[in-house]
């Protein structure tokens, strides 16, 4: 292992729970999800910067002090108004802008869309950080999305964007961040994602997907396309037969027939919530 | 000039349950230069898929596209040279519209005079030069669709591509500003393609219509085409309004029935052309307009053998014409007749079926019998 590695090269090597920033005698690395300091003294230039290579962090990401805090890389707190006791994190992700102007032009058209915006940065030259007061007024996601094209158009990127839950600021907040990175990593070409949008097929494709039962039911559902179709339907029509007929451009007798035939084939009923749901995750 | 080919596109989403699951499936589309196209289909048939994959802004699994014989595949949205209109449109909340506008201008390092011509051209053109100063808040939800047309027509790209621009306005206000973009193509001419779900705005504004349903092509033609000329069940059930009554029936020497008691004498032409392709004594579906039953006297006495005796059971008056919802036994269709001719439900009313405008498509591949 790395970490075993680097404790035997370098005798003033420990692993930490959490960094001490502070201390400037040392340096702090994130090394395969373990934190490890190690004595400056011990350290040339050149090995310096190959442990930055080593370390999870990417070596030309900002120094800001909130991606600093939401990262554990510090444990202060950002200095904020009394008043704000909550905070939205939105992650963007985009096309790499021609130049750092360029960039900056970029993030101020899109942070002008929010009113009450604290900080917003680039943290690589493809991802940044919006972070908005809970007092914002609640966006969905068309209008996000109509946001994102008006920007994509004019600047000529493709954006994604995920959009965090209100958290109370204090140090519980890296943790819950931790956990919206990699949903938002997870994210397959969506424009606008969420927590409600995510977590479901996240928390679904983490454990259950690979298991036997799954993928077997899943092919069943899936051996015919006017199934999907159906399902999809259904489900965002929250279950109503006749908005999903409509949407289908069948006959209610025809979807009520479909349904039938489904639940003869599979031996799952999509009136039922339960049942429905289910059908719905294993399209995710 | 500008000319777009489309050759056997298909589509497949990454995240696709099946191996054989495409968005849109062997799209094939030769759009010709200053042409006013229209995709049209039910939510989800891959009209958007299609206009993305024009715009650059979502890939292409399998085919070709050309723009003035170009390959385009791999060239990026920004060198497309594509202006897009989108269902929901944003504004800069801070900037003025005439910022608004000019503001994808300045980016792209525009001249400062050129982009000042621009921005009050288009605004001259869609009558917002009062506006320019104004915020978007202070416009109403007709200026603000106007600014984003704008944003297109400033671009003075060869190719606008519009996203069902109209949807989220009243309906009112969808009547109007469809006339508007129709004048706005009759102005600058240029090539358009209009996707929309809605069967009435593609008929009214197409040069050529793209019937789509499943990601798969059903018809290309024109509007009187599509309408006159459905080639299956498909298109002949999504144009025209209300929609085309269907009744599944047996044809058999120059007579249609069907179950529930309903019999139709089939003019000669159509009949022998039924028994060439070998229909007789088969099931079909009979497709009938409800412009094509009529209930004037005149039209009855002419073609008795097409008479039914129908009872109504719901009726509407709409002005000029009236609807009639009406059966024969068990056999449902409207009827939309002159409003001299309207009854009352419960009545009992003779309709004729002008089987000469009548449509018989294959029960098993829907494909219209010709
Ligand atoms: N980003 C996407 N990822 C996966 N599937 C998609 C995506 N966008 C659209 N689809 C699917 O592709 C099909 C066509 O969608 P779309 O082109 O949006 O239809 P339309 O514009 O005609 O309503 C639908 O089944 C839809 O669910
Ligand atoms: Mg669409």
């Amino acid at each position: 292992m790395v970490i075993d590695q680097l404790l035997k090269m370098y005798p003033s090597a420990k692993v930490i729970s959490v960094p001490n920033w502070k201390d400037k005698t040392i340096v702090n690395y994130r090394i395969v999800d373990q934190w490890i300091s190690i004595e400056k003294n011990e350290l040339d230039s050149q090995q310096i910067e190959l442990l930055e290579l080593l370390s999870d962090h990417n070596e030309d990401e900002t120094t800001n002090h909130w991606w600093q805090f939401l990262n554990l890389r510090s444990s202060n707190i950002p200095l904020v108004s009394k008043k704000i006791v909550k905070i939205k994190v939105i992650q963007f992700h985009t096309t790499k802008l021609e130049s750092r102007d360029l960039a900056q032009q970029w993030i101020r058209a899109f942070s002008s869309f929010f009113n009450k915006v604290i900080d917003t940065f680039w943290v690589t030259s493809e991802y940044g950080i919006l972070i908005l007061s809970d007092s914002e007024i609640a966006l969905d996601n068309t209008e996000l999305i109509s946001m994102i094209q008006l920007v994509d158009e004019d600047f000529g990127t493709k954006t994604e964007a995920y959009v965090g839950q209100s958290w109370n600021l204090n140090e519980e907040l890296p943790e819950i961040f931790e956990l919206e990175k990699c949903i938002f990593e997870q994210n397959d070409g969506d424009a606008v994602s969420n927590l409600s949008s995510d977590v479901i097929s996240f928390m679904f494709n983490q454990k259950l997907a690979s298991e036997k039962l799954f993928i077997v039911l899943k092919n069943t559902i899936t051996s015919n396309s006017e199934y999907i179709a159906m399902i999809r339907s259904l489900y965002s029509n929250q279950n109503n037969i006749a908005k999903t007929a409509k949407d289908l451009y069948v006959h209610r007798n025809t979807l009520l027939y479909r349904i039938d035939k489904f639940n003869r084939e599979t031996g799952l009923n999509l009136k039922s919530m339960d049942d429905l749901v289910l059908c719905h995750l294993l399209l995710c | 000039m500008v000319e777009i080919d489309l050759n056997h596109i298909y589509k497949k989403y990454a995240n696709a349950e099946e191996e054989n699951s495409y968005a849109v499936s062997d799209f094939d589309l030769h759009i010709k230069n200053k042409e006013f196209i229209v995709f049209v289909g039910p939510s989800g048939c891959g009209k958007s898929t299609t206009l993305r994959m024009i715009a650059g802004l979502e890939t292409i699994t399998e085919g070709e596209l050309k723009i003035d014989d170009e390959l385009m595949n791999d060239v990026v949205p920004k060198d497309r040279n594509i202006a897009m209109v989108f269902q929901n449109y944003a504004l800069y909340p801070h900037m003025s519209v005439f910022k608004n506008m000019a503001f994808g201008l300045k980016l792209r390092k525009y001249e400062k005079d050129d982009i000042e011509k621009r921005v009050k051209y288009a605004a001259d053109i869609l009558g917002l030069t009062e506006y320019l100063d104004r915020k978007p808040a202070a416009l109403s939800g007709g200026q603000r669709q106007r600014v984003a047309l704008g944003r297109a027509i400033v671009r003075d790209a060869p190719i606008f591509l519009m996203d069902e621009p109209l949807s989220n306005l009243d309906a009112k206000l969808r009547v109007s500003m469809r006339a508007e973009i129709a004048r706005l193509h009759q102005r600058l001419h240029t090539t358009t393609i209009y996707v929309t779900h809605d069967q009435t705005e593609a008929m009214t504004m197409a040069d050529r219509i793209v019937v789509m349903s499943m990601g798969e092509v059903q018809q290309i033609g024109t509007p009187q085409e599509v309408y006159v000329t459905p080639r299956n069940k498909f298109v002949a059930g999504f144009i025209g309004s209300p929609s085309m009554n269907f009744i599944d029936v047996t044809y058999k020497d120059g007579v249609i029935t069907d179950a529930e008691g309903l019999k139709i004498a089939v003019p000669e032409g159509r009949a022998k052309i039924l028994e060439k392709q070998g229909y007789n004594g088969k099931q079909m579906t009979l497709g009938i307009r409800p412009e094509d039953i009529h209930a004037e006297e005149a039209f009855s006495e002419t073609w008795p053998n097409s008479v039914v005796e129908a009872e109504v059971v719901v009726s509407e008056l709409l002005g000029a014409t009236s609807m009639l919802y009406s059966k024969v036994d068990g056999t449902e269709f409207v009827a939309i007749v002159d409003a001299r001719d309207y009854h009352k439900p419960g009545e009992k009313v003779k309709l004729s079926f002008d089987i000469n405008k009548a449509h018989f498509f294959d029960i098993e591949t829907t494909l219209a019998i010709r």
